[in-house]
């Protein structure tokens, strides 16, 4: 499919507004409406290894902080490791005696160490002993600010849970001191407790007053990290010192020589399930099992939205007329009647949906979502309505359903109708007219917008008590991208 | 130009490919097909045990200040010459142990040690000396220092030796007596 | 009572805490001592085909784009959780323009519809890490250097001191000297540039850029040979490498260097915190570990309090410098997540539903919200 690589030609507008290619949308079956990523909703459905393809539950991730316990990535270039093998002999091979190498063989032992296939980093290099096992049981570090850091998270957890003891007891009495002045603290402040007790406030008495009696302030000195004496005379090594990214690929040591490097354990992969904001019905559910790359649910637009491609086009001048091929397919398994039209004359498919929105909103207690998407989506239709209009003929176009049988037969028939090209299954190449605005400058690239009515057939099973029509004519809007005006 | 190709025994050479000056190949040293090796220069030593993949193009280039008698381009042993990669270095000396991964660039003032690695895709113009333990990668031309020089291809080169006689046609080697600059570079290569 | 904390404590799942920085964005979880990621603050951008940067907006739409598709980043690529119904806390500058707070509380409340934002400023997160009750807290980022005194947990507004003297000021200071280094106009691209300082700069000492300035200009440190793919190498100079940074220091009739912007902050505050804040300094941010930086900072205050006009106006001789619990560039998002962990959020977070509602921020630069209750003017700002 030419979509990954090339630039996107026809884009559609999403129901917020946004202009994306078809492969990009998606397609809400139970609001019958065009949806993109910017207007859906992301979720974590599974974490896995890209590497190993190795399932991790989600308890466990956060446990593993999200990454993998057997692969590991290259701190030097962020590729992947690889574990290698070597034979390495043992101690007593070593004798001067031991020179026959059939003796030797025999005691030698499989070492495995890290190595990088890009940047050729190895765990040696930073003098990591190779393991006897192939994978784990690589050295661990821990944070040399850890135990200063629980120090602190102790104090503040006991202040948090004194000021939280206080809070009741005032509301016990119903003894309400409002202080008469807003402080900063007020606004943002962890420290109100904090300031309290250092002001020599009487705290209350709690088991948390140990941690915070215990609790010693950070102490200042006057000295300061100076620079090392041989910094004048020192010849820079350039290949010794890390560099930003390396450092900052494990926020925890950030190393800044290269002999501290340590191998990165992977990142975790995510799959993720997307839903829609409005209904929060799924749009997509991938697959549990991290090597499958299908869905459970996948409502893409390809599949339900027909799909316009330009098969040629001439070039745009200003204010004259130039033809257009397009090429309409129906995705579905249904008959589709289709209607270019303009999209001016579209219905104001916004308004009658409000009120509906709105009660949604109001349930879910706030949806300013919809104010930015509408007034976004306003704003890019009257760009693109300026550059060439599509003459749209009036007749009604019939697409029959995509039926895969139907694409081995190879007679194109040939239509009446003086627009249409061919015909062929589900599919429809028409002949249009561009007629290009006489104030275009040239050299602006050259758009044109075109709407579509089509019938829908929705395969949904209605919801008992709401009984749905299953036939809908829904909309949408597309820009072709036509090269750039010529002069 | 005179063709004066010298293969040593034990040197695998295949027939299909392009060898053009005065070139020496050192025994153990693989040649596969579609190599080009064009010596106008001066003479190309290449040493024991190298591997020189598809495509890949080592040229002595022609100088305006030429010495007389020319240079000879001396290539270490165990080098690794991967699929399109292409050397034009005029000067003097590769050492041993390097590999210069697929379709990587060494240009002319390019001066290479021992146990360097440079990149798939690097392109080296600049002038410039590479220490021994280089390793250069990625768009940007990282650069680090290995610990060690790069492990060689004994058994690659063991398999490579056997497998090729029964797919290629080989030269054969036209040389019985090894010349001396050749075997006192063997020695003091580091025994595998 | 305990039992339904312990509930609720189970419920409430862990908040992340954001540092959105203008070159590096910090994200990780409360509760932890380092955060999971720290990126650059950019995305790739499809249309556009490159990366592109959060700070570079125009509208504020872009910036709501840009903002949406960094937390998307952050979210689903680094640390992998669900940003619904969690509680976020930021980090924030104190000086942060009032479009990028309401834009960005606009995207976490609407767009990822987490549950509620802990709006926390940086200079007093920087304190909570060092749990000291009064401290100065000098932060060195991207674009600006802050000073800022942290009195008893409030921030002593009217001395907070801010000068474009951060790293943008020695990158276009090192582009310039290595310009004159090589004799050429080299146009390095910002990474270039960044990662020669980060690996050759560092920051003289007082005398020898004394003697830089006046001349005889001291023995140069060595100069190094920066290789560049597809180009030769560049020359660093021992002098480049030495005097980067010296636009911190550089003084001029505006006295607006770094030494004197942390003098000028010690001098607006009240006295009786003077000596208090000159011995409880606390140097962060990125540029702070350049190294030297801290010792020459030091060295620059203890003769400058001498000068007029300081010497008649403080009475300090003293300056001692703490050491963060954590690296220079996380100590404001470590401040972020020890404050987060400790009351998990809960008490000074604002709520989903109350943003809704009010649709606004506090912040302290409006009267709205620093007008005390017994105001003659409050009640008109009620309405």
């Amino acid at each position: 499919m030419a979509y990954l690589t090339q630039p996107d030609y026809v884009k559609y507008v999403c129901s917020c507004g946004q202009l994306k290619p078809i492969t990009s949308l998606y397609f809400c079956r139970h609001c019958l409406k065009i949806r993109c990523g910017f207007c859906i909703c992301h979720e974590v459905d599974s974490h896995h290894c890209a590497n190993c393809l190795e399932n991790m539950p989600s308890s466990e991730a956060r446990l593993k902080k999200n990454r993998c316990s057997s692969c590991f990535d290259c701190p030097s270039c962020f590729h992947t490791l690889s574990t290698r093998a070597t034979m390495a002999a043992q101690r007593q091979a070593q004798d001067p005696a031991g020179g026959d190498a059939k003796v030797e063989n025999k005691q030698t032992k499989k070492m495995y160490y890290l190595s990088c296939f890009n940047c050729r980093w190895t765990s040696r290099d930073v003098g990591i002993p190779d393991q006897s096992v192939a994978s784990g049981g690589w050295p661990e570090r821990t944070n040399p600010f850890l135990s200063r850091y629980n120090q602190l998270l102790d104090y503040y957890k006991a202040i948090a849970q004194q000021e939280k003891q206080e809070k009741l007891e005032r509301e016990r009495k119903k003894f309400a001191i409002r202080g008469k002045y807003i402080t900063l603290t007020d606004k943002t402040g962890l420290t109100g407790a904090m300031a309290r007790n250092i002001a020599g406030l009487p705290t209350s008495e709690s088991g948390s007053s140990a941690a915070i009696a215990s609790f010693t302030p950070s102490q200042a000195s006057a000295e300061v990290d100076e620079l090392p004496d041989d910094v004048y005379t020192k010849d820079v090594n350039l290949k010794q010192i890390t560099s930003m990214s390396q450092r900052l690929a494990s926020p925890e040591w950030q190393p800044s020589s290269v002999s501290r490097l340590h191998p990165l354990a992977k990142l975790l992969s995510i799959k993720r399930s997307q839903r829609c904001r409005v209904c929060d019905h799924n749009l997509t559910k991938p697959e549990y099992n991290p090597g499958s790359i299908k869905f459970k649910i996948e409502l893409l637009a390809y599949y339900h939205v027909p799909e316009v491609k330009i098969i040629s086009y001439e070039t745009v001048k200003p204010g004259e007329k130039s033809a257009l091929l397009l090429k309409l397919t129906n995705p579905t398994g249904h008959e589709m009647q289709i209607q270019l039209m303009q999209p001016e004359d579209l219905p104001p498919v916004e308004e009658r949906e409000e009120p509906k929105s709105i009660e949604k909103s109001l349930e879910k207690s706030l949806n300013l979502e919809k104010d930015t998407s509408s007034y976004r989506a306003i704003e890019r239709v009257a760009e693109l309505g300026s550059s060439s209009r599509v003459t749209a003929p009036e007749a009604t176009l019939t697409l029959a359903q995509r039926d895969d049988a139907a694409e081995y037969d190879d007679d194109a028939q040939q239509d009446t109708s003086d627009f249409i090209l061919w015909r062929k299954s589900n599919k429809l190449a028409l002949r249009l007219e561009v007629t290009t605005d006489a104030a275009a400058t040239p050299g602006a690239p050259a758009r044109a917008a075109l709407a579509l009515q089509y019938s829908y057939r929705n395969t949904v099973p209605p919801a008992p008590a709401a009984p749905q029509q299953a036939h809908h004519t829904l909309y949408t809007t597309l820009l072709l991208d036509l090269g750039v005006v010529s002069g | 130009m005179s063709h004066n190709i010298k293969i040593l025994p034990g040197a695998t050479v295949c027939e299909d490919c392009t060898l053009e000056g005065d070139i020496t190949i050192g025994g153990g040293t693989v040649i596969h097909p579609r190599v080009t090796i064009i010596a106008e220069g001066g003479p190309i030593i290449i040493a024991e045990y190298c591997i020189i993949e598809e495509y890949s193009t080592i040229i002595h280039k022609k100088s305006d200040n030429q010495e007389v008698p020319p240079k000879p381009l001396f290539i270490g042993a165990h080098n690794v010459f991967e699929v399109g990669c292409r050397l034009e270095s005029p000067c003097g000396h590769i050492g041993e142990s390097n590999v210069f991964e697929c379709r990587s660039f060494v240009g002319v003032d390019v001066k290479v040690g021992s146990g360097c690695v440079i990149g798939a895709s690097c392109n080296l113009t600049a002038p410039q000396t590479l220490a021994d333990n280089t390793v250069i990668w990625g768009s940007e031309h990282h650069i680090r220092e290995a610990l060690e020089k790069q492990p060689s291809q004994l058994l690659q080169l063991d398999f490579l030796s056997k497998v090729m006689p029964n797919y290629h046609r080989l030269r054969k080697p036209n040389v019985h007596k090894r010349p001396p600059s050749a075997r006192q570079s063997q020695e003091s290569s580091p025994r595998p | 009572m305990a039992l339904y904390e312990g509930i609720a404590l189970i419920q409430e799942k862990q908040a992340v805490v954001l540092d959105l920085g203008t070159d590096y964005t910090k994200f990780g979880f409360t509760g932890e001592a380092a955060p999971r990621c720290i990126i650059r603050s950019e995305f790739w951008c499809p249309s556009e085909r490159r990366y592109k940067r959060v700070y570079d907006y125009r509208t504020p739409e872009e910036l709501y784009d840009n903002l949406v598709n960094m937390l998307h980043l952050l979210y689903f690529r680094h640390v992998l959780v669900n940003p619904k119904e969690r509680k976020v806390v930021v980090v924030e500058s104190l000086l942060t323009p009032t479009l990028f707070r309401e834009t960005l509380a606009k995207v976490l409340f609407t767009h990822y519809e987490v549950s509620g934002v802990v709006w926390a400023d940086s200079p007093r997160l920087c304190a909570l890490t060092l749990g000291t009750p009064v401290s100065l807290i000098v932060s060195i980022g991207a674009r600006e250097a802050e000073v800022c005194a942290v009195v008893h947990a409030s921030v002593v507004l009217r001395a907070l001191q801010s000068q474009p003297l951060a790293a943008r000021a020695i990158h276009d200071e090192l582009a310039r000297l290595l310009d004159e280094d090589n004799n050429t106009e080299l146009h390095l691209s910002e990474q270039i540039i960044e990662d020669i300082k980060v690996k050759t700069c560092f920051v003289g000492n007082r005398e020898r850029a004394q003697q830089w300035a006046d001349g005889p200009a001291p023995t140069p440190a060595k100069s190094v040979q920066y290789p560049l793919a597809g180009r030769p190498a560049i020359t660093v100079s021992g002098r480049t490498r030495e005097l980067a940074a010296e636009p911190l220091f550089a003084r001029d009739n505006e006295l607006a260097s770094l030494p004197d912007i942390v003098l000028q902050c010690i001098m607006l505050c009240p006295i009786d915190a003077r000596r208090a804040l000159s011995e409880n300094i606390l140097v962060t941010g990125g540029t702070a570990t350049l190294p030297g930086l801290k010792a020459r900072l030091a060295h620059e205050l203890r003769y400058l309090v001498t000068q007029p006009p300081y010497s008649d106006r403080l009475c300090i001789r003293e300056f001692k410098f703490h050491k963060s619990p954590t690296h220079d560039n996380t100590v404001a998002w470590c401040g972020g997540a020890v404050g987060g962990a400790a009351d998990a959020g809960a008490t000074r977070a604002l709520p989903r539903d109350v943003f809704a509602r009010t649709r606004r921020l506090r912040d302290w630069a409006c009267l709205l919200d620093n007008t005390p209750p017994h105001h003659p003017h409050r009640d008109q700002l009620d309405q």
